[in-house]
């Protein structure tokens, strides 16, 4: 069963261009999905709009068969969906393990250890930790956060190819053994590959591949 | 992880942030609570000052009608001119205490230049002082012993003698003199030392023979045996015509004493008396009282409440006053200025972990009481710090402030009346050779004490302003839409 879903949804900054247009989608548990396209298509507003950031113009989103509305956008960030980003955004003045007790529902250490950071990490300054260790933190965070979809906007976009290949890992195995929904917005054709399903927008339209 | 949490962290894992916040809220609470500190000490002693010198007025003869004047010859040198109208006396004096409330005391006065000797007749040697009387001291040397005459003050409570109560002179050994002494006299320390007297010691009050010689007397009737009762103290330095008239070889004595060696004074009577009130801010009521009593002629006399003295100390305390006030509000408004400035650039700078946060499910209202909690934290011992700070810099620019209105009142010419002269010397006695004090320094310190109510003020106002600052400075997350963060945060 589809835990989001897009239904008609039409979206326009200006009234007049749609970044979106007649937007249908499903997003189920357990399943990893790469969302590509070339720069500008709106892959990053179709990320919003399922993270509660943004509202579609025309048309519907559901989380759990129930439609969103616009004051219901903050709970829903922080009770159903939890963001990676590709400057993995951490709070500087934290250690690995403060990060992720911000928002979280479970014990953040045994997260932690789980997407691959030791002990003595956890308690570093997270500016001392490497790109690929600062992800993996940040997937630690959105795990932590008990959310059952993690939206991901380009997670490898600035690591090197060994990193990405091993944070690409961590993301399907959150899919497929922590049955998360796992959205990827992403140019990395390796990683759209590791993908259970590949939405492709163009012309404001999402093809499924 | 609650917003108290995040904010503790942030203060301490971010040191150099923190300090720079420190220092500037402490600079400006500094600022601040010693200008409050300086204003309420420069009120205590606006109110001392009036205490002390406000709350004087004074009777004397109203000299103007000109047919109350006689001339009368003086020896085989010509004549002399007296008053003859009503005088001032004790009974005067006592009337008006018994028919008018909140008078605490008065002192009827007078001036007079007699000999002193010690009791086998030596004259006493006298105190030498810096005076520059242009060589008239020694010219006056020719004529007998004239050189040798001292100020007699006939007072009739010494306690309320104007240099008494301004603080010029104080008792250090004996007691005061009132007019029911008989034959007593108060002279100072260092005089008494100069000529090995003590408490209790008798000295001879005479005329002196230059002036008996002018007048006709016999110096040898003139001549009054009186004992030293108290010694008193000049504390701060004055000047007088002759040196031998200086106040450190006054004496004070009663009417009654000076009458006998000097008639002519006793035939003039007081020169004024001085009344003090309770009350300084009563003193217009009680001086029209004073002038509409039945037995009070305004042809015979003039009361007028002269606060010639407390103008002159008040002034600079005022003008202190009014500096610090504006310095106050002008911190403040600076101070709010800087500090939101300072808060605002602090939030921009953290636009990226307000998306973060945002992006997080916290509420703008979490994020924007995170900073102000983190503000508040840092203003609680920035304020605390500053009590200890303000102390100094409010003890040192107090007086500071004080010597610069002070000095340049002096410049200036000073308040009107009896108070401070140009060059900042203090005549306290109208009397044409009435010795000139030097400004008392202690009538215009300032004891500058931070009040407790300066610090509640300083919390609630500091927090208070840091609270809008950070409101304001928090407008632009407050303001900015999820979506704009999301695409920052990209």
């Amino acid at each position: 069963m589809a835990v989001m879903e897009l239904r008609d949804v039409r979206y326009s900054y200006d009234g007049k261009r749609n970044i979106l247009k007649n937007a249908d989608a499903e997003f189920e548990e357990g399943k990893m999905y790469a969302v590509v396209g070339p720069s500008g298509c709106g892959k990053t507003t179709l990320l919003s709009l399922l993270g509660g950031l943004d509202f579609p113009v025309e048309g519907r989103i559901l989380y759990g068969g129930k439609e969103l509305n616009c004051d219901g956008l903050a709970e829903h960030r922080r009770e159903h969906v939890a963001f990676v980003f590709q400057n993995f955004n951490l709070i500087d003045y934290l250690t690995p393990k403060e990060n992720v007790s911000l928002t979280s529902k479970l014990p953040p250490l045994p997260v932690l250890e789980r997407v691959g950071l030791t002990g003595e990490e956890c308690g570093r300054c997270v500016q001392k930790l490497s790109g690929g260790q600062q992800q993996r933190v940040a997937i630690a965070r959105a795990l932590a956060s008990d959310a059952r979809v993690i939206l991901a906007d380009e997670p490898t976009g600035s690591l090197d190819e060994e990193t990405a290949g091993e944070i690409t890992m961590i993301l399907k195995e959150c899919a497929h053994k922590m049955n998360k929904c796992v959205v990827v917005v992403t140019h990395s054709g390796e990683l759209a590959k590791q993908a259970d399903v590949v939405l492709r927008l163009k012309k404001g339209e999402i093809w499924k591949d | 992880m609650s917003l108290f949490q995040r904010a503790f962290l942030y203060v301490t894992r971010k040191r150099a942030k923190t300090a720079v916040l420190f220092l500037l809220l402490t600079v400006i609470a500094t600022l601040v609570l010693s200008g409050i500190a300086i204003k309420s000490a420069v009120r205590t002693a606006q109110l001392n000052v009036r205490q002390a010198l406000g709350g004087i007025f004074t009777m004397r003869q109203n000299t103007s009608d000109s047919s109350k004047w006689k001339s009368q010859k003086v020896g085989d040198f010509g004549y002399q001119s007296f008053y003859t109208g009503e005088q001032l006396s004790v009974k005067l004096a006592e009337m008006i205490m018994d028919k008018v409330d909140g008078i605490r005391g008065y002192n009827a006065g007078a001036t007079s230049y007699v000999v002193a000797t010690n009791a086998e007749g030596k004259v006493l040697a006298l105190l030498e002082s810096e005076t520059d009387d242009g060589g008239l001291g020694g010219l006056l040397g020719s004529y007998g012993d004239f050189a040798s005459t001292v100020t007699a003050f006939a007072d009739t409570n010494t306690e309320f003698d104007s240099y008494f109560t301004g603080g010029y002179l104080e008792l250090v050994e004996g007691r005061h003199i009132t007019y029911q002494d008989t034959d007593k006299v108060m002279l100072s320390k260092e005089l008494a030392e100069l000529n090995g007297l003590k408490l209790g010691d008798k000295l001879i009050l005479r005329m002196s023979e230059f002036k008996a010689s002018m007048t006709g007397k016999d110096v040898g009737k003139t001549r009054v045996e009186v004992e030293v009762v108290g010694l008193f103290h000049a504390t701060a330095k004055s000047s007088t015509m002759l040196s031998n008239w200086s106040m450190d070889n006054a004496l004070y004595t009663t009417m009654d004493v000076v009458g006998r060696v000097r008639p002519e004074v006793l035939q003039e009577g007081y020169e004024k008396i001085n009344f003090y009130v309770n009350d300084p801010a009563k003193l217009p009521e009680i001086v029209n009282k004073v002038n509409s009593l039945p037995d009070i002629d305004p042809t015979d006399f003039v009361v007028d409440a002269d606060t010639g003295d407390a103008d002159a100390v008040m002034k600079p305390l005022a003008n202190v006053d009014r500096l610090v006030s504006i310095l106050v509000l002008l911190v403040i408004v600076v101070g709010a200025a800087v500090l939101y400035l300072v808060l605002a650039g602090r939030v921009r700078e953290r636009a990226n972990e307000s998306g973060i946060l945002l992006s997080l499910g916290m509420s703008r209202k979490n994020i924007v009481c995170q900073y102000l909690a983190e503000a508040v934290f840092i203003a609680v011992f920035a304020f605390a710090f500053s009590v200890f700070t303000s102390g100094i810099v409010a003890r040192t620019a107090g007086a500071r402030l004080l010597d610069y209105t002070a000095a340049k009142e002096a410049q200036e010419g000073g308040a009107e009346g009896l108070g401070t002269s140009v060059d900042g010397s203090t005549i306290v006695d109208s009397g044409d050779f009435a010795p000139v004090f030097e400004r008392k320094e202690t009538l215009t310190e300032i004891e500058v004490d931070i009040p407790v109510s300066g610090i509640w003020l300083l919390y609630g106002a500091g927090i208070g302003i840091i609270f809008l600052s950070v409101l304001a400075a928090g407008l632009p997350v407050l303001r900015m839409k999820p979506r704009e963060i999301f695409a920052r945060m990209n």
